[in-house]
């Protein structure tokens, strides 16, 4: 699945059929960039209690793009292919300090990209890939895929319950987390 | 550039290769291979200075050695995942105060929406940090790559230090600072 350069975002497109449900849209309303929007996928609430109700949306689009349309200067041999991911729920602002703590934690046991929450105050994770030439690897770009949305199945709920009062920061602490293929602790796996 | 079976070839890790390539470059950077107190291999690269004109010191390893070595550790066995991730530390060496970590904390989740490349974190064992994560289809890195992820994260570093800086200095309320941001 290695792709001739340079990698468009159809080419992308073609990738994500292996597994992935998404359409191509304009991107920040410019026609002449243009995203990928992937699912709309169910929303994992509670550990293996997915609802299709609560769409998490995943957009991917390439830098270089975004700064052509704009008519800026760019680099053509270094690109960043962004991966973003939004969870379906709101921090309310009182939460979100609590919120960024633990965060700051787990962001330690996600082995690409982190989370955070955007100034609406929606939880998202974000990978920026550097790719050269833009060459993108089919195989290394699902592989970031599979990983950022396991991440957000394992850690959204848990986002979630603190956000909702549901569990306290300190009881969200000590639960055990079963994330990674061998123990490790949080400031370890940094 | 050269590929990875000269590199086995020849008995050499892909990040003493990129030492090399970066030492062409005049990149100081110096490989520290795995030993009795240091589990992996790692390459320390000097990328630049910051606002104090202190060294600014980026530690790069190979997340999958990190995995297989705390797995030995563990007597675990794990599956590799395909492809190769490099890890990007760049660490402040000031110690801090468990008390100051909250607001570190605070100040890192937001600047995480603004941050270009890595992102930032706070911890009382390491102080505050920026960390990145370079997947790759391969162990062996395009260099020119690399250097851009280095002058990205010493450079993100830089803008972002008068931050930290008021924040553990607490010459103003993390309240005032976080308006600053937002006005970027």
């Amino acid at each position: 699945m290695e792709l001739q350069t340079p990698t468009t975002i159809e080419d992308i497109k073609g990738i994500l059929n292996y597994g992935y449900y998404q359409s191509r849209q304009e991107a920040f309303g410019d026609s002449k960039a243009q995203q990928i929007i992937i699912g709309p996928a169910a929303y994992m609430q509670a550990p293996d209690d997915y609802n299709p109700e609560r769409p998490v949306v995943g957009q991917l689009l390439f830098h270089n793009d975004i700064a052509s349309a704009q008519g800026q200067e760019l680099d053509p041999d270094l690109d960043t292919l962004e991966l973003l991911i939004t969870l379906p729920f709101e921090v309310p602002e009182k939460k979100q300090r609590e919120l960024f703590q633990v965060m700051n934690i787990f962001n330690n046991l996600v082995p690409l990209g982190a989370f955070t929450i955007n100034t609406q105050g929606r939880v998202y994770y974000r990978y920026k890939w550097q790719i050269y030439q833009r060459e993108v690897s089919g195989l290394a770009l699902l592989e970031i895929l599979s990983q950022a949305y396991f991440f957000v199945d394992r850690l959204g709920y848990k986002f979630e319950a603190l956000a909702s009062g549901k569990q306290s920061l300190i009881e969200l602490m000590n639960e055990k987390i079963e994330l990674l293929p061998v123990s490790l602790d949080a400031e370890t796996a940094k | 550039m050269v590929s990875l079976k000269a590199l086995e070839k020849e008995g050499l890790s892909p990040l003493a290769y990129f030492g090399y390539v970066f030492d062409q470059a005049e990149i100081e950077a110096s490989f520290v291979p795995a030993d009795g107190t240091i589990p992996v291999d790692q390459l320390l690269v000097r990328s630049g200075q910051d606002i104090h004109g202190d060294d600014l010191i980026i530690k790069i390893l190979f997340a999958e050695d990190v995995a297989q070595s705390l797995a030995q550790k563990t007597k675990q066995t794990i599956t590799p995942a395909p492809g190769s991730t490099l890890q990007f530390l760049l660490l402040n060496p000031l110690k801090l105060e468990r008390s100051q970590i909250p607001d570190l904390q605070h100040l890192s989740g937001v600047l995480n929406r603004l941050s270009l490349l890595g992102y930032f974190g706070a911890h009382v064992q390491d102080g505050w940090s920026l960390s990145y994560q370079l997947m790759g289809h391969t162990r062996l890195f395009e260099p020119s790559l690399l250097v851009r992820v280095l002058n990205g994260l010493s450079g993100n570093y830089r803008y972002f230090q008068p931050y930290f800086d008021a924040c553990l200095k607490q010459a103003k309320s993390l309240d005032a600072i976080l308006q600053e941001v937002a006005q970027i």
